[in-house]
């Protein structure tokens, strides 16, 4: 039946907020909080505005930051991909494995394409079976998690002489003219995810399972084969991470994914302002998103806070944005 | 109109387990006019749309497309062919643009390395088509934002984007206002003279001889007749839905009117309704008429309980009463039947007796909790009584048909004892036959003494069942009728 | 072949399915139906069933619970710390009170704050699991006194006759629960609530209310599965519950119920636990490896979801 949208608008839920300030804070919102916390933690803690500690953590937040460029595509689309962190160690088991044996090269290939593999078979499931994505994201999580484990018995591949794979580990510690090339490797993708997202047929389609699944199946749209591509995306973002964090360390960590890769991913999307349900957002302000949480545990480190508060701060920031973005909604 | 169909359905049957949806229907649809199709719930209307839709293979028959056979395999050959289908609950994604929407997954492209999507062409092409059907909107605004009526109006640029010759439009003005309806009108008459081809179908029999050229009644998944509309008569149109005759389409009959129950003295909400005033007596049936978008439905559940108000007051039976939230109203005996069953009514994979008694729970406790066995009893005696056609109390509501889960609805008011209750538009989307019986309950309810508040946007419906009418307007009421005063224009004059 | 009978295998797959599981497995390895290994098995059991029935509280209301995990591990924690300064019974109290409080905190983001489940639950996942790493610094609590260790054990590790004392309490709790759901007016709101949250405001029902207590339940029910496996192991573990939350989650919609709201209950959540549980033992029965069993049991929740999902469709 066709909703009276004279009747949506009698059973909306209001929050305090004026309306005026809402609908300013849905738009800017994300950004002021970022101005703010960085103007406050400039002013508050010694050492912050400086271009070393900045480059620092940009560095850091690059390594994650491919993993939100999947997320984003996922939410967008109306889904959310809860495997992240297990499909990062993957990667990086798979890539260290053969760097290892002196392939670093084909090290990184494995790990894309293991990760990617892995985001095939979720998106699979997703697309042709319907099944519920959280479910299956769990399930890929707890999978992945495990073949992760398996393969070493749970522990790290080491032994990768660092002379044999200089280029390899130029990808992740190597700069180009002072910045960082994982900076830059980060800058490259996002304007590739963001032209995909806005300029392409496949970028319209994502937003429109996103906004309404129903209408855009009827529209035409491949629900089987979007969810594929878009699972197999997630995927591999998360193999360029977990490849990545693999030519860093040069070693292979079966846990290296299971910390706050999760919370980062899906935080920063939510925290950058796009809709938790999909359909309105970019991948823009999923970086904001991210920067504010990682300046935002960088300021608290330089203040002297222990990780561990810092993953509850974290927690708690998401949860408000959530509140804020929520009340904005409404 | 041209000499031959363009479509053309020979013998067309369609079987599901259980039921033939369709046995043996003929059907032919002309360039240049509008079809009206009709038939009860269940005849086979929806089934006939979603062949030509290419959701449904015929199981037996043929279809001729311009003289040539044709089979329809999916809803893209469909839409190839020149079909497109309006449905009621309109497919647009309200979190894009009307741009975006229209050419959804068909978006023109730039480039031959990288296919870039044209937006300016996108845009540009849609202000074209929006400006041939008359229609106002910025190709930027976002769907949501929009009203409803608008909504309809791009579903049909939707379809003229795609070039569709065949254009099937289901219940379109069931959400719209007079005016709206006398626009689209307006549009769907243009869109004949250019040819198109327009299936209308419409529960609203008043509508068909506005707007129609010939009908066609289906009955239990058999074609029945088609006629032209100048030659039939509505009581004919009926008779043909129903297989039987019906007296009178609204069996209002007066009967004996007691107390004020209910008395509304200057209520308003912000940014909804102000300064309403009006009673409800024992025994009375109070007809609200007005526009979509009178704020009758926000009047209703502010009474309820479920929309603040700022100022006014509510005397219920006799005494000063305020109810902050739907608990409170349900306990003091006022029931709502909502607009939007399936939203708010319904709780669809739940059975039919815990849809009844979802809310008066607190009736159903013993002494050691909900009493299962008393709960069968209490809505085996609803079912029988209202005539619901399923197997069992226990059977899923969602697999009932719309004016049987109409009923499940108005037992849910009864089971909780109310003596007032709310009815906000009882009938839209149920057919005829279902219509006759919601009126009759309608009445037996009255009869019994319980006041009854008639929302309704159908105006001789309002007119046929009330005893009195308010007419609302941009959140006032600006007439009251007694039944014998009351015409369609002084309706529409104080509604417009 | 047809069957005389037609068979339902919506209703009687899984445990066909449980059946033949329990038949392969024996013959891999006989131990396998030893009495021990069977007793041993419906500890985990009883455990699991605790935790599976609490997210199905929060399924039901078509919500989701991602915190379980780690409250449990904070449960795990807070009640070793807490029978440092109270002694076994009372510190035991405490800390599963502790559990349920964060259990409150999460219907209170939900109903009152209108953050989804979903954002909700997972936000604080990570701050639990922040707050008792910053607590413990990730380090194993140990050091009870005898008498305590003593009294603490029998509830995790201890037996009444010849079934042991988690299984005695998660029937009981069982039988509770079951009653909850289909006799009392919070648990036929649950059904209503997540079936059609908007229908059920407009039938007068205390959704903030009902929700806050749904999120409590799931908590203090995991809280008591925490306080069973810490009772066993007379420590705690920052690190209990990690594991739990996928099969919490997988357990309880393997068994039946809706990620969607409106259907399951407790038949289903010990279905769902039974089979869990005696794969994972059948497995390491069997002879394989930690970290392949998990990989195992994660696809066959998959598989076992896909297969009530196509038979929904078929």
């Amino acid at each position: 039946m066709r909703v009276n949208s004279d009747s949506t608008l009698a059973l909306q839920r209001k929050t305090g907020l004026p309306f005026e300030l809402r609908a300013y804070w849905g738009r800017y919102g994300t950004y002021v909080a970022f101005l703010v916390i960085l103007a406050i933690a400039s002013i508050v803690v010694p050492h912050f505005l400086s271009i070393d500690n900045f480059l620092n953590v940009l560095t850091t937040m690059s390594f994650v930051l491919f993993v939100t460029y999947g997320q984003t595509l996922v939410i967008l689309s109306g889904g959310m991909d809860l495997s992240h962190g297990s499909l990062v160690s993957l990667a990086c088991m798979a890539s260290a494995a053969l760097a290892a044996i002196g392939h670093p090269w084909l090290g990184l290939a494995a790990g894309l394409g293991v990760a990617s593999f892995c985001g095939l078979i979720s998106g699979s499931i997703i697309g042709i079976t319907r099944l519920n994505p959280i479910i299956t994201t769990l399930g890929m999580l707890y999978l992945a998690g495990g073949l992760a484990l398996y393969f070493t018995n749970g522990k790290s591949i080491t032994g990768i002489d660092a002379s044999k794979v200089q280029d390899f580990h130029f990808l992740a510690e190597g700069r180009i003219l002072h910045v960082p090339f994982v900076v830059i490797l980060g800058l490259v993708f996002f304007f590739l995810t963001h032209f995909l997202l806005r300029h392409t047929r496949f970028g319209s389609r994502i937003y429109a399972l996103g906004g309404n699944e129903e209408a855009a199946e009827i529209a035409g749209i491949n629900y089987a084969r979007m969810k594929i591509l878009i699972f197999t995306l997630s995927g591999l973002s998360c193999g360029i991470s977990g490849s990545l964090l693999a030519a860093r360390m040069l070693t292979g960590e079966p846990r290296v994914g299971a910390g706050t890769f999760l919370l980062e991913s899906i935080g920063a999307v939510v925290v950058g302002g796009n809709d938790i349900f999909g359909g309105t957002g970019n991948v823009g302000r999923t970086v904001i998103g991210l920067m504010i949480l990682h300046f935002l545990t960088n300021a608290l480190d330089l203040m002297g806070i222990s990780t561990f508060t810092q993953q509850v701060v974290v927690g708690v920031v998401v949860l408000l944005f959530c509140y804020l973005g929520l009340a904005r909604n409404k | 109109m041209s000499q031959s169909p363009i479509l053309s359905f020979k013998g067309i049957t369609k079987r599901f387990p259980g039921v033939v949806a369709l046995r043996g229907v003929d059907f032919d649809l002309y360039e240049g006019e509008v079809h009206v199709l009709v038939g009860a719930n269940g005849a086979g209307k929806s089934t006939l749309v979603k062949i030509l839709a290419g959701v449904y293979q015929p199981d037996e028959g043929e279809i001729f497309f311009n003289d040539k056979r044709a089979i329809i395999r999916n809803a893209e050959q469909a839409r190839r062919m020149g079909i497109s289908i309006v449905y009621q609950n309109f497919n647009l994604i309200n979190k894009m643009d009307v741009g975006q929407n229209i050419f959804l997954n068909r978006e023109p492209t730039v480039g031959k390395i990288v296919r870039r999507v044209d937006w300016s062409r996108i845009y540009r092409e849609t202000s074209a088509i929006l400006k041939r059907l008359h229609v106002h909107i910025d190709p930027k605004s976002l769907v949501g934002d929009l009203p409803v009526a608008d909504h309809q109006m791009i579903e049909i640029a939707k379809a003229l984007a795609m070039q569709s010759r065949i254009l099937v439009l289901d219940e379109p003005t069931s959400s719209l206002s007079e005016q709206e309806i006398e626009d689209l009108f307006h549009r769907i008459s243009s869109l004949r003279e250019e040819g198109v081809a327009v299936l209308y179908i419409s529960h609203r029999l008043e509508e068909i001889k506005r707007i129609g050229d010939r009908v066609t009644v289906l009955r239990d998944g058999e074609y029945v007749g088609s006629e032209s509309i100048e030659k039939i008569s509505l009581e004919k149109v009926i008779k043909m839905m129903l297989g039987r005759e019906v007296e009178k389409i609204y069996p209002w009959k007066p009967r004996p009117v007691g107390e004020v129950v209910l008395s509304v003295e200057g209520l308003g909400s912000r940014g909804a309704f102000e300064n309403v005033s009006f009673s409800l007596r024992k025994g009375e049936i109070l007809g609200i008429s007005g526009l979509v978008g009178a704020r009758r439905t926000e009047l209703a559940l502010a009474i309820f309980g479920a929309l603040p108000t700022h100022s006014g007051r509510l005397i219920y039976k006799g005494k000063a009463a305020r109810f902050n939230n739907p608990g409170d109203a349900i306990a003091a005996g006022i029931g709502l039947l909502p607009e939007d069953k399936a939203r708010y009514g319904m709780f669809p994979i739940l059975s039919v007796a815990h849809n009844i008694t979802s809310a008066g729970l607190s009736l159903l406790v013993r002494r050691f909790g909900l009493n299962p066995r008393l709960e069968r009893n209490i809505t085996e005696e609803y079912v029988r009584k209202l005539n619901v056609r399923t197997p069992s109390v226990k059977t899923e509501i969602q697999s009932l048909s719309g004016g049987n889960q109409q009923k499940i609805m108005l037992a849910k008011s009864l089971f909780t004892n109310s003596e007032v209750l709310i009815f906000d538009e009882p009938t839209k989307g149920i057919d005829v036959g279902a219509k006759e019986e919601i009126y009759n309950l309608m009445l037996e309810l009255a009869g019994e003494g319980r006041g009854i508040i008639m929302i309704s946007s159908e105006i001789p419906e309002v007119l046929g069942m009330s005893d009195r009418i308010l007419v609302m307007k941009e959140g006032r009421i600006t007439a009251e009728f007694d039944r014998e005063n009351a015409t369609q224009e002084k309706i529409l004059e104080a509604a417009l | 072949m047809k069957l005389p009978v037609r068979i339902d295998w919506s209703k009687f797959g899984l445990p066909a399915a449980f059946f033949v599981m329990l038949i392969i497995f024996t013959v891999i390895n006989p131990a396998f139906f030893s009495a021990r290994n069977m007793i041993q098995t419906t500890r985990q059991g009883a455990i699991l069933f605790l935790i599976v029935s609490g997210q199905t509280f929060a399924l039901l209301a078509r919500g989701i619970d991602l915190s379980q995990g780690s409250v449990m591990s904070l449960v795990s924690i807070a009640t070793i710390s807490s029978i440092y300064v109270l002694g076994a019974y009372a510190g035991s109290i405490a800390g599963i009170l502790f559990g349920a409080m964060c259990g409150f905190i999460n219907g209170v983001l939900i109903a009152f704050l209108g953050i989804p489940p979903i954002l909700a639950t997972l936000g604080m996942l990570f701050v639990v699991s922040g707050v008792e790493l910053v607590y413990t610094g990730g380090v194993t609590l140990t050091n009870l006194s005898d008498i305590d260790q003593g009294r603490l054990f029998w509830f995790g590790g201890g037996m009444i006759g010849p079934v042991p004392v988690p299984v005695i309490f998660a029937i009981i709790i069982g039988f509770l629960l079951y009653y909850i759901l289909k006799y009392t007016l919070f648990g036929r709101r649950i059904y209503l609530i997540g079936t059609n949250a908007d229908a059920s405001s407009l039938a007068g029902l205390p959704i903030k209310r009902v929700i806050v207590l749904v999120y409590t339940v799931s908590a203090l029910l995991a809280s008591l599965g925490a306080f069973f496996l810490t009772a066993r192991l007379s420590m705690g573990f920052p690190q209990l519950g990690e594991a739990w939350l996928v099969l919490a989650i997988g357990g309880a919609v393997l068994g039946g119920t809706s990620v969607f709201g409106g259907k399951g209950g407790v038949w289903e959540a010990l279905l769902g636990s039974l089979v869990i549980v005696f794969l994972d033992n059948g497995l390491i029965v069997s002879g394989v490896s930690t970290f392949a069993r998990e990989a195992i049991i994660g696809v066959v929740i998959i598989v076992a979801c896909l297969g009530s999902v196509i038979k929904k469709r078929v």
